[in-house]
């Protein structure tokens, strides 16, 4: 079950729109706190602090979050827009809890063990599904889900969601059958010389583009 | 070299490249991914370069995913053609990315083999480039 709940602080604010600009360019990034039957509150928080929050936090972690000092909230991680160019954050959705209220909410799947396939066999295991869709209480999230991939003793071999073992009260959302790890053989090493392209494709013109495009390893 | 099945236009007008990506822009498949911090033309022989790189760099093992594809083609005029007389016959396919766009994933490699292979694959694409991790909340999941 998730652990203590991180503090965090916030301010309230006024300011919507294109004029938080100038709360980014001094080092806060604005946010919004939201939830089911509550009224949106637009508040402020300190980007270097959340910065380096979010590093150690999913988005199942519950928060206390205290509004101007006196207001607390158990809030999640609903939401991060991030710049693509810069990578910094631009935006935060905090989803307030309720108590008693179930969550949807995606829980990291972790993998324990060693795969025979990927280690004895020379495979690369391709852990597919990181993140699992679940409904619960709040308090009854788990921080993580743990599924060995010790049975992966052959390329055929697949683990799957439902193999994955949920505590009481955690409801699967996602499709059951999806494979959620596997082991894929070694990909033939490459030549180190490689043919030049052939001529007919280094004209590639659409009416001659016939041939199918190459696949990738 | 990628290259669309058919198409429907065999010439397209070149456009423009304002703007940050709009989508594609967070690891969705791997665990590393090389972003690119400007906006370019890509083609096909690029991404075959890069993509040849990074496989030799990581020598076995690991899997990689091209997230872009080149499906704009590319007109050339002949050699010592006066102007005029029309647009020039298509030459190559390109992929128009702008910055933020992830252009390719891996998985399967610690992240020294990674890191390198990515640097390698850099150096054959005519943009800046940044490596990004996919970890949980710092990369917007």
């Amino acid at each position: 079950m998730s652990s203590t709940p991180t503090v965090l602080t916030a301010t309230s604010r006024t300011e919507t729109g294109k004029a938080v600009a100038h709360l980014r360019k001094a080092g806060k990034v604005p946010a919004v706190v939201f939830g089911h039957g509550l009224e949106s509150i637009s508040v402020t928080l300190d980007a270097h602090e959340f910065d380096l929050l979010r590093r150690t936090i999913h988005s199942n972690s519950i928060i206390s979050l205290e509004i101007d000092g006196k207001d607390k909230r158990r809030v999640m991680v609903h939401g991060i827009h991030i710049d693509p160019r810069t990578r910094h954050l631009l935006h935060v959705d905090l989803f307030a809890l309720k108590s008693g209220e179930e969550v949807t909410v995606e829980v990291p799947l972790h993998t324990v063990g060693e795969a025979y396939a990927a280690t004895k066999l020379g495979g690369t295991l391709l852990h597919t599904v990181d993140r699992v869709r679940v409904r619960a209480l709040p308090e009854a999230l788990p921080e993580a889900f743990e599924v060995s991939v010790e049975p992966l003793v052959d390329f055929d071999a697949a683990i799957h969601l439902r193999d994955v073992a949920l505590p009481p009260g955690v409801t699967l959302l996602a499709d059951p059958d999806e494979v959620v790890a596997k082991v894929i053989p070694q990909r033939a090493v490459e030549e180190p010389v490689v043919a030049e392209v052939a001529p007919e494709a280094a004209e590639v013109a659409p009416e001659a583009a016939e041939a199918k495009p190459s696949s990738e390893s | 070299m990628l290259m669309p099945k058919r198409v429907k236009h065999r010439k397209v007008q070149r456009g423009r490249m304002s703007g940050i990506a709009k989508g594609g822009t967070t690891v969705a498949f791997g665990e590393f991914g090389l972003a690119t911090l400007e906006p370019a033309w890509i083609t096909s022989r690029q991404i075959e370069a890069a993509r040849r790189a990074m496989t030799r760099s990581v020598k076995r093992g690991g899997k990689i995913w091209i997230r872009i594809f080149p499906d704009k083609p590319a007109t050339k005029k002949p050699a010592e053609t006066r102007m005029g007389s029309g647009k020039g016959a298509p030459d190559h396919w390109v992929a128009v990315v702008k910055p933020g766009r992830i252009l390719f994933e891996m998985a399967g490699v610690d992240q020294t083999e990674a890191v390198e292979a990515m640097r390698l694959a850099s150096h054959k694409l005519p943009v800046a480039t940044r490596f990004i991790l996919k970890e949980g909340l710092a990369d917007g999941h």
